[in-house]
């Protein structure tokens, strides 16, 4: 089958490939640091380097001594007080001090105090110091050897001062001291002389060829470098060769440990390294790695096994891991925008595509090959045995046999559309193509393609790739359509995934534990693991939320492309970690799922500017941990010396600040802390960055510091910083303020009561008297009282007799019972005064043979109302009698009564008259016609026929007081009346009284309803009703007014 | 006078931008220095066997350089034998306090503390081939290595040639480069020296030597001194004042010398001394510039202020009847 695709399409292989043969040497460029005039270090000549026991970097510079802790970097000049600027070498003891050889002018010593001495002025004014070496003869004992280019070997006691004076006048400009051997390169040849017995070891002429460039103390051996390119290593008291480097035009100017291997400078020709022990040579790195200098003056490795170089007028250089291979298209010509890679398992040849070319890499030869030229662009491809997979922009699928170089049209041969292939992809035996136009699914075995596309329910048509689980996901990457999955041939779409905002996937993948990992264009990456997304953003340390491709390592690590770096996250890490420019990506602007994971050992991304290579093999993880330094503690801005891990300070708020550094060389920009802050915080400050911690305004109690670091991989300090800041509380919050404040109340307590026992005994006494003296003006009183109160029962007898007997005079005037009852036999009067004489009256009387009952209720009550009841009944007598003609008309005589009160009471005037009136109600009875005539002022009259009341209201005002003209009107109702009928008249008193279980009026309502119920009982037994009913409601209250209901059958 | 020399410098870089890298330089059209072993006779024209030259680095010039010596060993090609070559040269760099400013380093002959400075390169070549007619390089150097002069607001190196022991003479040139292997220029650098001997080559190579001193306002006189110029030709004096000055030339094995006045317009400028060997034969010489007081005068491998050219006085005088 295979055969006959490529029969086929033969002919379009001759129009479209062109098999190249134009090879170049690709350009790789190294990852460095660079430290210099035009980033952050102002020296141009680093001479030599060396690392404090704090870890930080000292370097040697023509302007003085640089300090360097991965932060920041300190330079020590004459300001400083050095003998000069132009530090040549330097050294520091086990106390901390250092030593520092200069160019002229002598040595310095910086104790570990940071104070400086000048030492060989005088000796050494003109002279180079070319090494200094520290040389212990017991723990504390030491002597420091300072080798001069024309002056030989001074020896310095611990204090400075000159012991001795290796007096050869000796250009001594190679030196070291190791295992008691101090090793001296001169004009004059090799010289080893034992330290401790001043006994030349080993001597030999520098005349005769072996001219020492350089040398090194390594496993119990000095090696060598000669100036004609031969490392030699001292045996036997003979410099046997070990290794010539025969066309190597430079000078081999230092050999350093490294390892089993030696480091060799060569000064202009990079950096070369020697086995010892198997002799074997290669390069460490050489100039062609991009570096933007050739003359290195120095190499040291650090204790991170990181490589530093001093550069000769280009400041000092940090060779970072080289786990990062970058292929640029400034670097390499042929290189342009790659779009995808695949590595070739079986020659582990990488094809590239980049623009319309097919590249082939290979790595051991460090060449590229064009292999194919396409006209149209290559987006992606995919290996399958021996045929490369090659999807393009606008023309499908073509299928490439790498062995034979045949091509063929896939899309033409299945006759599919051509079309933009996003990726291909095989699973098992199915290859998977994602197209703008659906996902073919092509098995490799029976040949059949099966498409999806919208119709089949793809919920896009534009796939830019597929990933499938272990449980047989197929996943999409597709823009606007979400998240989803085809499963047993059905769709499964996540809906409302918190963080999915833009709907952009751009690309998918699953990890070992069936983990899915989803980069999107705008929201980050996803991770869907136990049925749970997790959003992951700038603010878990990716490098941008626009993802162009995702790939696990195979490690628990994951992979994802930014448009300016990259951004990954171990399997131990919370956060990503972004990798740009100064991490050794150069390249960027990543293309779409241009990434290869080659067997989880390498990865492949590429980019609008070049390819970058990931090996793992070369990538090692830093387990050194940085270490901690406190630069200082600000107390309100002043730094402040912290003491045995404890600072106090008196009470008050104050500001603090605390500025740190953790000291590591690889990735310094990484580290990230953790602080906290006990007793005023409960959670770690986790994943910062920054080398402060602030704490405003803190007052009052004890806390405790705590500060970690962690570095690029992961690992923590193990001795974190801690301190306890202690503040002390204010006064009123310290225990001796309590006891006091207690002591006080006790005091204060006791006298209190000391003072007011006194008070109390002389108020006592003072009160005896005064009860003694009040006594006595109470007897008196008591006996004033009791005579009045005599005088008051005499008076108070008269006036209740005098009352008793108005009463007599009242009740003269009420109509008598038994008159009434000769037209009204059935009729009861509950007439029950307030006081000994009543406000409330009745009346009865016939005119015009008709029955005039008149019930009114005066203004007060006693002894007025009495009176005022004497006036009305009075007046109305008057009125009945020689007033009123026939027909009768109650509302006439109220208004006639009305006239005479305010006549007769002097009610004309607004502002002098009283108020005194009385309300009434009348009721004229013509037994002829059985009609009722009814009128009332401020009071109605209850007529109750066949058991149902009927109120007739009177007025709403009384009779009397000032009417200021205007009118009073009066009502006349004409009832008619039946045999057996009750009409009831009364005063207010009966339904205002209080009582009851509630302490409440009786009210109307209630009134007429006990009206209602009994009028069918004989007047007797009505009246007995209404007087127990009276008195129940009032039991045990005081009667507030004059009482009268007048009831009566008609 | 350094304050001039300072000027003058500034003033050649501003105006004429050329560099001045080999020494000898391509002005005074000298192919060889030489150096004789100092168990050579004086009369083979090196009078003291010590050879001492200044460099002079623009202070804004802070990358390395490299000095470089042409045919170093005393041997093979160019050089002087003298029986069998049993010569060593001693080639040392300072640079550093006194490398300069120490005034015996100013003087004509090698005496008390004329290596002093820091001492930066040595380097002894015997006849060993492998540097004749060859390249050897010093370097490279940091610029701030040499001693900071504020006169000539430069740093300075010196450069002593030494033949510590034969009787040969070496013949060689240096180049100061930004280059270990190449000979590239650095902009705006001059050298100097007190004093200086070479090789004459024959008149057939049509080779007119010249030295220019410096002239300082200081300078009543000038007296250029000779040696063993074996009467081969002569010298010739030239200003902005002096159209043509001949002055006396040396014989075999002995000093000549001749003084000149200073005019006024020659005040600031530098002269040309002019040496014209008229045999066929090769000479090696040694010559010197001293002022009315005996004190050596420099002079630049590239003029001060220019070359040389005497102006013509124009005079017209009109007859008026």
């Amino acid at each position: 089958m295979w055969n006959n695709i490529y029969i086929v399409n033969y002919v379009y292989i001759t129009i479209l490939s062109v098999l190249a043969t134009v090879s170049t040497t690709t350009a790789q460029l190294v990852n460095i640091k660079q430290f210099n005039t035009e980033t952050v270090l102002n020296q141009r000549y680093v001479y030599h380097f060396s690392q404090l026991p704090n870890r930080s970097i000292v370097m040697s510079t023509n302007e003085g001594l640089v300090l360097y802790d991965g932060n920041k970097f300190i330079n020590y000049s004459t300001k400083n007080g050095l003998a000069n600027d132009f530090a040549t070498c330097h050294v520091t003891d086990k106390q901390g001090n250092t030593w520092v050889g200069h160019y002229q002018n002598g040595v310095s010593l910086i104790n570990n105090k940071g104070i400086a001495t000048k030492l060989l002025a005088t000796e050494l004014a003109s002279t180079k110091v070319s090494g200094i070496y520290v040389h212990y003869t017991s723990a504390i004992s030491y002597t420091v050897y300072v080798c001069t280019m024309g002056k030989g070997v001074y020896l310095l006691n611990n204090l400075g001062q000159v012991v001795k004076h290796n007096s050869t006048e000796s250009v001594i400009f190679n030196c070291e001291i190791n295992n008691h051997q101090l090793f001296t390169a001169s004009e004059l040849g090799i010289t080893i002389t034992n330290v401790i017995n001043n006994k030349t070891i080993y001597t030999t002429d520098s005349i005769t060829g072996n001219e020492v460039t350089a040398s090194c103390y390594m496993k119990g051996s000095w090696y060598v470098a000669l100036k004609n390119n031969t490392i030699c290593k001292l045996q036997n008291n003979a410099l046997k060769p070990i290794y010539h480097y025969p066309n190597l035009e430079a000078k081999l100017v230092q050999l350093v440990p490294f390892n089993n291997q030696l480091l060799i400078n060569t000064f202009n020709n990079g950096v070369l390294t020697l086995d010892i022990t198997t002799h074997l040579a290669s390069n460490y790195y050489t100039n062609y790695y991009g570096l933007n200098t050739t003359l290195i003056q120095s190499v040291f490795v650090d204790d991170e096994n990181s490589v530093w170089l001093g550069s000769y007028g280009s400041g000092a250089i940090q060779l970072l891991q080289q786990q990062f291979t970058n292929y640029t298209t400034t670097t390499t010509t042929q290189l342009t925008s790659i779009n995808a890679i695949v590595k070739n398992e079986t020659d582990k040849t990488v094809f590239i595509a980049s623009n319309t070319t097919l590249l082939k890499y290979n790595e051991d030869i460090n060449t590229l090959k064009n292999k194919l030229e396409l006209n149209d662009k290559i987006t992606c491809l995919a290996q399958q045995n021996d045929t490369l997979w090659i999807g393009t922009e606008n023309k499908g699928v073509y299928l490439y046999r790498i062995a034979t170089h045949l091509l063929s049209s896939f899309n033409t041969l299945y006759q599919l559309p051509l079309q933009q292939v996003n990726a291909i992809k095989q699973y098992g035996k199915q290859m998977y193509i994602a197209t703008n136009n659906g996902l073919h699914v092509y098995n490799l075995y029976s040949k059949h393609i099966k498409t999806f596309t919208t119709k089949e329910g793809l919920l896009h048509n534009n796939i830019y790739t597929i990933c499938i689980d272990k449980l047989g996901r197929i996943w999409f990457a597709a823009h606007g359509a979400g998240i989803f999955y085809l499963k047993d041939k059905e769709f499964v779409v996540f809906k409302d995934v918190e963080g999915l905002n833009l709907f952009n996937i751009n690309s998918i993948t699953a990890d070992d534990n069936n983990t899915l990992w989803i980069a999107t264009e705008g929201d980050g990456v996803f991770k869907y693991e136990r049925n749970k997304f997790t959003n992951y953003r700038t603010a878990n340390g990716l490098l941008s939320n626009y993802c162009y491709g995702i790939t696990t390592d195979g490690k628990g690590g994951v992979w994802v492309m930014n448009k300016n770096g990259l951004s990954y996250k171990k399997s131990n890490q919370k956060y990503f970690t972004t990798l740009q420019t100064n991490d050794g990506v150069l390249v960027n602007n990543f293309n779409l799922n241009a990434l290869l994971n080659y067997k989880n050992e390498e990865l492949f991304f590429g980019g609008e500017n070049g390819m970058v290579h990931y090996s793992f093999t070369k990538s090692k993880l830093l387990f050194t941990p940085p270490t901690l330094q406190l630069y200082n503690v600000l107390i309100n801005g002043v730094p402040t010396a912290i003491t045995n891990n404890n600072l106090q300070l008196p009470y008050d708020k104050y500001d603090v600040v605390i500025n740190y550094n953790a000291t590591t060389f690889l990735h310094h920009e990484k580290v990230r802390y953790r602080y906290m802050l006990k007793g005023l915080e409960t959670k770690w400050n986790e994943n910062s960055s920054g080398t402060s911690s602030n704490y405003p305004h803190l007052t009052d109690g004890t806390y405790t510091y705590e500060l970690y670091a962690t570095n690029v991989d992961g690992i923590e300090t193990v001795v974190p910083i801690t301190f306890t800041l202690i503040i002390d509380k204010p006064f009123y919050k310290k225990w001796w303020t309590y006891v006091l404040l207690a002591l006080m109340i006790v005091i204060a307590t006791q006298l209190f009561i000391k003072y007011k026992l006194k008070k109390l005994t002389d108020e006592r006494i003072k009160l005896k008297a005064l009860i003694e003296k009040r006594t006595g003006q109470l007897r008196n009183e008591k006996n004033n009282l009791e005579t009045a109160k005599q005088q008051l029962e005499i008076i108070n007898n008269d006036m209740t007799d005098s009352i008793n007997y108005a009463k007599l005079i009242q009740d003269a005037i009420l109509p008598k019972s038994d008159k009434i009852k000769q037209t009204f036999p059935n009729y009861f009067v509950f007439y029950a005064p307030r006081d000994i004489v009543s406000g409330d009256f009745y009346f009865h009387t016939r005119k015009f043979n008709k029955t005039i009952f008149i019930v009114g209720d005066c203004t007060g009550h006693g002894v007025p109302g009495g009176f005022m009841s004497m006036i009305s009944n009075t007046l109305i007598n008057k009125i009945i009698n020689d007033i009123i003609q026939e027909p009768i008309n109650p509302a006439e005589i109220i208004t006639e009564l009305q006239h005479n009160i305010v006549k007769e009471l002097n009610q004309q005037d607004a502002e002098t008259s009283s108020r005194d009136g009385l309300d009434l109600v009348i009721c004229i009875i013509d037994d002829t016609t059985h009609e009722l005539h009814i009128s009332g002022a401020g009071r109605p009259v209850y007529h109750v026929s066949n058991g149902i009341l009927t109120e007739y209201k009177g007025s709403a005002f009384g009779v009397g007081g000032y009417d200021a003209g205007v009118k009073k009107e009066y009502p006349h109702y004409v009832v008619n009346y039946t045999i057996g009928d009750f009409v009831y008249m009364c005063s207010d008193g009966y339904a205002d009284q209080f009582g009851g279980a509630a302490k409440r009026k009786f009210m109307s309502k209630q009134l007429k309803a006990l009206f209602e119920t009994n009028a069918h009982l004989p007047a007797a037994q009505q009246q007995q009703i209404i007087k127990d009913t009276f008195y129940n409601w009032k039991n045990t209250l005081q009667q507030i007014d004059d009482v009268i209901v007048l009831g009566l059958g008609l | 006078m350094k304050h001039y020399l300072f000027f003058c410098l500034l003033l050649f870089s501003a105006i004429t931008a050329v560099v001045a890298q080999p020494i000898p330089s391509k002005y005074n059209n000298i192919e060889f220095l030489q150096t004789f072993g100092n168990k050579a006779s004086a009369a083979w024209g090196d009078d003291d066997y010590v050879q001492t030259n200044f460099v002079a680095v623009p202070l804004d010039y802070k990358q390395p350089l490299y000095i470089r010596i042409f045919d170093a060993n005393c041997g093979g090609a160019h050089d002087q034998i003298n029986g069998t070559y049993n010569t060593k040269t001693k080639f040392t760099v300072y640079g550093g306090n006194g490398a300069y400013s120490n005034e015996d380093a100013r003087k004509i002959n090698p005496v008390n503390n004329y290596d002093s400075g820091v001492l930066l390169y040595t380097k002894v070549f015997d006849n060993s081939p492998e540097f004749d007619n060859n390249w050897f390089t010093f370097g490279p150097i940091n610029p701030s290595e040499g001693e900071f002069d504020k006169e000539l607001n430069a740093h300075v190196f010196k450069i002593i040639t030494e033949g510590i022991s034969g009787d040969d003479g070496n013949m060689y040139n240096y180049y100061i480069s930004t280059s270990g292997t190449d000979n590239k220029p650095i902009e705006g650098l001059n050298t100097f020296a007190y004093e200086i001997s070479f090789r004459m080559q024959p008149s057939a190579e049509q080779k007119q030597i010249h030295i220019y001193p410096f002239v300082d306002k200081q300078v009543v006189s000038i007296t250029q001194n000779n040696f063993d110029f074996d009467n081969l030709g002569f010298v010739r004096l030239t200003s902005v004042a002096k159209k043509v000055n001949i002055q006396e030339a040396s014989l075999d094995g002995t000093w000549a010398k001749t003084l000149a006045k200073i005019t006024e317009a020659e005040l600031n400028t530098s002269l040309d001394y002019c040496i014209v060997n008229t045999s066929t034969k090769t000479n090696d010489a040694t010559l010197y510039f001293v002022n009315q007081y005996g004190k050596a005068i420099p002079f630049f491998t590239t003029p001060i202020g220019g070359l040389p050219k005497y102006k013509y006085k124009i005079n017209i005088s009109y007859d008026v009847e």
